[in-house]
């Protein structure tokens, strides 16, 4: 046996003296509630809710770092990004973020977290180790949705107010171009080969389609439903299907990537938000704001298989792998 | 032909309000070489005398700073040429002349006779008038025409959005209406009407009266559940003050449609139900981020007619992006029902029967008072209006609407 296997079974073994569950033994989801701030962790294979993290105030972005060790939480009101250590489930420290922090994306090494600011009509490059902003660029007025292509070279951050996706190159950290999309864009989600990337639009009810390569919008899906406003989006690990949150609208779409169909709409809890699919896309999670809970959905039926508890105002969600 | 008088000369550079001003930071750096030339895009403000035009002007300057700024993103330029109206009769050669030095679209309209001629000079001369304040119906129905498009929320919204709350939520449908206007009284009438309610009492109210007895008098008669009132400004206090003391019970509704408001009046002086068409203290559905970026520019809070100003040039320079900057492209686009974020938490569309932007209402209240709080009470939205169907607070058009598209 490697030294370093000793290690981590001497680890192991530690953790479960100390009944510290260690991070990835199985996968777990986490759910922001932005109104009791706190997270709910939801044990993916029983379906249950198993506890509660205190946080701090307002949170909603949530990301995982790649070993699943790390949880980060943008807390709106704190100006920060919550750092929560995983297998102790409490918060281990904050990285200033600017003002009112709302998404955030990391990396694919998971060395930085790319945050959109708000207020100053910017986004960030921060170095998560050094828990420091290094790089700064303007986009469109009032950012939101941040999102890293899968080979972490393009970061897109959507700016509600101006339509617009702008791509930013990540080294050097600058505006490559800017894209108008549907109205009021709110988060992206890329095709796991990263040839194609996902926009939705609040108030156009569309979902813009990119072509990663030329950079360019290349089709438009609206959604001709009473009532949708698309919010999160998530691509199957296929590539072959994307979700899509629909808020008042109390669904999800599912859409056929190659065809850029709406198929079917799920109904789920009320005012899904964020979405979430474990690694192998069997199951989707929404974290529902209104009705205070998440829908679990079997991606192969297209059914709700499980509604789990959550806290008020339950807002993102990630699971770990 | 006659030479414009100096006074009636239109200013027609960005140079006034300064070009720095409108630019969002770092975004003026990165500019592409062709913005030094010709603006794509001149858009006429036409201000209006009173208290409306420097309303109009501050939303408007947060409108063309937030469109100039997508605009440049896209390596485009708006204009916005401003022009102090030297009276009622001045719109008209100065809304002309602007057309003359090449504005495409004009925005203003502070009253029906200012929002006539505007209407009157943009069909002429082919060019789009986007009404920012006027609320008359008459313009929206027998005087509409194809390049106008009403922004600001009309007088029948206005008392649609009461009296769908007061029929809905309330269950009130005894009404009685006192107004200097017969365009609200008639919107009252008709709306009561359409929608199963009864005007118990219809009061032509006389300008500048001041003892409000007799009609008081008269409305203790008819016991309405609801009396609407439809006052100038400088009549509301006095009457709100004898009808206070009157100890008569029933809600009470104001209709300032071409207001910035409610009437800024003290906690004690104010009551009843107002509609407007924004408030400063709205946050759901991103409202606090634009409240907080006209806080940030002005130091206090959006009102109405900022809200109003700010949307149509917000919509204009959107629309230059997406269609081009042609009015004909302009009119087409906006003809088809692009989704326009005004903040209020769904898309906003032109209706195609009278060109009226359809948006939800909100109706406003004096502020409760805090304990041992004093002084000017403000005002606190209560509810939005409708909640489903935006069509909820207007009536179906006749004969399928003024422009039958």
């Amino acid at each position: 046996m490697k030294p370093g296997a000793i290690v981590a079974v001497l680890g192991c073994a530690v953790s479960a003296a100390l009944g510290v569950r260690p991070a990835g033994a199985q996968p777990f989801a986490y759910v922001s509630n932005e109104w009791a701030n706190e997270i709910t962790v939801i044990d993916v294979a029983t379906k249950t809710a198993v506890a509660t993290i205190p946080v701090g105030k307002r949170p909603r972005g949530l990301g995982l770092s790649p070993d699943g060790r790390h949880l980060y939480a943008a807390l709106g009101s704190e100006d920060a990004i919550a750092v929560v250590d995983t297998a102790a489930r409490k918060v281990i420290g904050r990285i200033p973020a600017g003002s009112d922090p709302e998404m955030f994306a990391l990396s694919p090494d998971g060395s930085r977290i790319y945050a959109s600011n708000e207020d100053a009509n910017s986004a960030s490059a921060i170095d998560v180790r050094a828990r420091r902003v290094i790089a700064s660029v303007t986009v469109g007025i009032e950012p939101e949705g941040v999102a890293v292509s899968p080979d972490g070279k393009w970061i897109y951050v959507t700016s509600e107010s101006t339509h617009t996706v702008s791509i930013i190159q990540s080294r050097p950290f600058k505006v490559a171009t800017t894209l108008l999309v549907g109205s009021r864009p709110r988060e992206t989600a890329f095709t796991p080969d990263g040839s194609r990337a996902y926009v939705t639009a609040e108030i156009g009810s569309t979902i813009s389609v990119i072509d990663v390569r030329k950079k360019a919008v290349i089709g438009t899906i609206k959604l001709e439903r009473e009532g949708a406003r698309p919010k999160g989006v998530v691509v199957h690990p296929n590539g072959k299907r994307a979700y899509v949150s629909t808020g008042s609208g109390n669904e999800v779409a599912v859409i056929d990537t190659e065809t850029s169909r709406v198929l079917s709409y799920i109904p789920v809890g009320r005012r899904p938000w964020g979405l979430a699919l474990t690694r192998d896309g069997r199951l989707l999670f929404t974290a529902n704001g209104v009705s205070e809970d998440v829908s679990i959905i079997d991606t192969e039926t297209g059914q709700v298989v499980a509604t789990v508890g959550a806290g008020k105002g339950a807002w993102g969600v990630v699971v770990g792998q | 032909m006659k030479k414009p008088s100096r006074s009636e000369r239109p200013e027609t550079r960005v140079g006034r309000i300064s070009r720095r001003e409108f630019l969002f930071g770092g975004l003026a750096a990165a500019l592409p070489a062709n913005r030094a030339g010709r603006a794509d895009l001149r858009i006429g403000l036409l201000l209006p005398p009173g208290p409306l035009g420097p309303s109009i002007l501050r939303g408007a300057k947060l409108g063309i700073a937030e469109a100039d700024s997508l605009a440049q993103m896209f390596g485009k330029r708006i204009d916005l040429a401003l022009s102090p109206v030297p009276g009622r009769e001045g719109v008209a050669s100065v809304a002309s002349r602007l057309i003359k030095e090449g504005v495409s679209v004009l925005v203003g309209g502070g009253g029906e006779r200012a929002a006539e001629a505007l209407r009157e000079v943009a069909r002429e001369g082919k060019a789009l008038f986007l009404n920012v304040g006027s609320a008359s119906d008459r313009l929206r129905t027998e005087l509409c025409d194809r390049h106008t498009f009403h922004v600001h929320a009309s007088v029948q919204m206005h008392v649609g959005a009461a009296g769908h709350w007061l029929i809905e939520e309330r269950k009130l449908r005894r009404w009685a209406v006192l107004s200097e206007s017969d365009e609200i009284q008639r919107a009252v009438v008709a709306f009561a009407e359409a929608r199963g309610a009864t005007v118990e009492e219809g009061a032509q109210a006389v300008s500048g009266a001041t003892d409000w007895r007799p009609t008081l008098e008269r409305l203790r008669a008819a016991k309405p559940e609801a009396l609407w009132i439809g006052l100038r400004a400088q009549t509301v206090p006095g009457f709100l003050q004898q009808y206070g003391r009157s100890g008569l019970a029933g809600e009470l509704v104001g209709i300032t449609p071409d207001a910035t408001g409610p009437p800024k009046l003290g906690r004690a002086a104010l009551s009843g139900i107002w509609p407007v068409m924004w408030h400063h203290t709205l946050e759901k559905y991103s409202a606090r981020d634009l409240n907080n970026r006209y806080r940030r520019r002005f130091g206090d809070g959006l009102d109405g007619a900022n809200w109003s100003a700010w949307a149509a040039l917000k919509l204009v320079g959107e629309a230059m992006l997406r269609a081009g900057t042609t009015p004909q492209a302009l009119l087409e686009y906006l003809e088809s029902d692009p989704p326009f974020d005004g903040h209020k938490g769904r898309p906003l569309t032109f209706r195609k029967w009278d060109h009226q932007l359809r948006q939800p209402m909100y109706l406003a209240q004096a502020r409760k008072a805090a304990p041992g709080e004093s002084g000017p009470s403000g005002v606190e939205v209560i509810t939005e209006v409708p909640r489903g169907d935006l069509d909820a607070i207007v009536l179906p058009p006749k004969d399928g609407g003024c422009l039958r598209l």
